[in-house]
């Protein structure tokens, strides 16, 4: 009897999501002047009782902006609304839903489904992997919809909205690192294991910044002298602003999982720089993750860290916005800076009284997955090598495939 | 077949985007096995509302097996609370066996022993319509 009012329930509800969206997305088709947020000029933040602009609150971190641009929209930062509403028929605005009730045989079908309709490398053995369907969704999907944005991609420059090619040093650094992974299992031990597996970050800067639908909300409290930002998995980042914020950068021996960072204010912007990231190569398994994640939770990040500058921006640019821009700069790892631009959100459901702080993120104290992933590959070990092998071997294609990038870029006289 | 249709369409590219983003904690494939699919029948003895995943216990005829969940920041978003779950409940869990071949699943599906699914009743869920229920045809 439930299920029948299920479907129209839904449908009921999806189709008023749509409209809040509509309503709620950035008039945009515009792109905003040079170096000014968007809404700067008609919003100004308020002041704590210190002087600084407010950025506190729970802020909604998702977003469904694809990280990069679709060639079909050329250099077209922002899509019409008319594109809009196609995206989101087609259902590329929706919550992940692992919810088709199949278990088995079936869950392989859909996995060979979701891997013909992916540009991610086949990893040659279809059926194997049921990521994304081995959950049901009510387990981890915040049900609710992001505010939207007309934007097309996340990255704003380059103009193409392409994250730049990789080095070749950050190639062969990769290659080197995969090389070195081929002859271990999938978890020898727990440093075979992912960063966020061992609960020690999650994906790294900056791609953290931005939230998934299992915690998508980041907490910003400031006090005199800092700006704090809790992360949802289990850490805050402290950032000295003011006279802190002055002072030099630790000494380049000293590196950190989330890095040094130092905010000021430019007018109503918080600025943060952070440098002194941690130098992943020594770690068989290396990587903090940056922006990109890595195949099957091993996060990568494609160079060392060491000569990575994250500049970030954060705008109020109204009551219920944060405009958070950041660039990457580390020419041991792309060819060219970049920069991306999402939106945070104040998070309705914070906003209506339901939670004012985040769920506790005490990881290491029931982390029963890494001893069960050691216990597991000891089991059978034959398998677990087996089964890291085929993630180098899922790497190789993407390698292969930011080569070629490299390859293009280079060929076109480095533009 | 009905269910792959509906999930076909509509999931398929949501999916895609949010590969790697929505996944839970650690890696599946390196602490459950993908060819266990289990089914479990018994009653809750407790709920561990921990991150970063929680954990149902169930009584299984006299042996205890471990359930893995989801965060409790999504399960608190999703209506769940602690007295959604309470000791002495009847479920039937589908999920996969972990590796080490202990008494360990992940939940993927939880049903109650009325048939209804855990949350199906409440709004939003998302979930589409699984073929069980009689009255659905």
């Amino acid at each position: 009897m439930k299920h029948r009012f299920v479907a129209p329930t839904i449908s009921a509800a999806a189709a008023a999501l749509a409209v809040a969206w509509f309503a709620e997305a950035p008039t945009a088709g515009q792109a905003p002047a040079e170096g000014k947020a968007e809404g700067q000029a008609a919003f100004t933040a308020g002041r704590l009782p210190w002087g600084d602009p407010d950025l506190q609150g729970m802020w909604d971190t998702r977003t469904f902006t694809p990280m990069e641009r679709a060639e079909a929209f050329g250099n077209r930062e922002f899509m019409t609304e008319e594109e809009a509403k196609k995206r989101d028929e087609l259902g590329l605005t929706r919550v992940q839903s692992g919810d088709e009730d199949e278990t088995g045989d079936d869950l392989k079908e859909q996995d060979v489904k979701r891997y013909a309709a992916s540009d991610r490398p086949d990893d040659g053995r279809p059926g194997y992997r049921i990521a994304g369907a081995e959950y049901n969704a009510f387990w981890s999907a915040d049900p609710s919809k992001p505010k939207m944005s007309l934007r097309t991609s996340q990255v704003i420059d380059p103009p193409d909205g392409k994250v730049p090619p990789l080095t070749r040093e950050a190639l062969d650094l990769w290659e080197k690192r995969d090389k070195e992974r081929l002859h271990r299992s999938q978890a020898d031990d727990w440093e075979d294991r992912g960063l966020s597996e061992r609960c020690i970050v999650r994906n790294g800067l900056p791609g953290e910044m931005r939230g998934d639908t299992q915690q998508p909300v980041k907490q910003i409290i400031q006090s005199p002298g800092y700006v704090n930002i809790v992360m949802p998995y289990g850490y805050v980042r402290m950032i000295p602003v003011g006279a802190a914020g002055q002072k030099p950068h630790l000494g380049k021996g000293v590196r950190q999982w989330n890095g040094d960072p130092r905010g000021r204010w430019e007018g109503d912007t918080l600025v943060v720089t952070t440098t002194n990231f941690k130098n992943t190569i020594k770690n068989v398994v290396p990587g903090h993750g940056g922006p990109f994640g890595g195949s099957d939770h091993v996060h990568y990040y494609p160079a060392g860290g060491d000569t990575l500058v994250l500049t970030e921006r954060f705008t109020r640019t109204d009551r219920e916005t944060i405009e958070y821009r950041y660039t990457v700069e580390d020419p041991k790892a792309f060819v060219r800076p970049w920069t991306t631009v999402v939106y945070w959100n104040l998070d309705a459901w914070s906003e209506q009284g339901k939670q004012d702080r985040l769920f506790e993120y005490a990881c290491h104290e029931h982390n029963y997955g890494i001893v069960n992933a050691i216990r597991g590959a000891r089991v059978n070990r034959a398998e677990a090598m087996d089964e890291a092998a085929r993630e180098v071997n899922v790497r190789k294609r993407e390698r292969a495939a930011k080569l070629e990038a490299l390859k293009k870029w280079e060929a076109g006289g480095g533009k | 077949m009905r269910i792959k249709m509906i999930a076909g369409g509509i999931v398929l590219g949501t999916v895609l985007m949010f590969a790697g983003q929505a996944l839970a904690h650690h890696a599946f494939s390196a602490e459950f096995d993908a060819k266990k699919p289990i089914q479990l029948k018994g009653k809750v003895i407790k709920m561990e509302w921990v991150n970063p995943h929680t954990w149902i216990h169930v009584d299984v005829n006299g042996t205890r097996w471990m359930v893995e969940g989801g965060p409790p920041n999504s399960l608190l978003r999703r209506g769940f609370t602690k007295a959604s779950l309470k000791p002495g409940t009847e479920v039937f869990v589908e999920g996969f066996q972990a590796k080490d071949r202990s008494n360990k699943a992940n939940g993927r599906d939880v049903t109650f022993a009325d048939g209804s699914k855990l949350f199906l009743g409440s709004s939003g869920t998302g979930a589409p319509k699984d073929g069980r229920d009689p009255t659905e045809r």
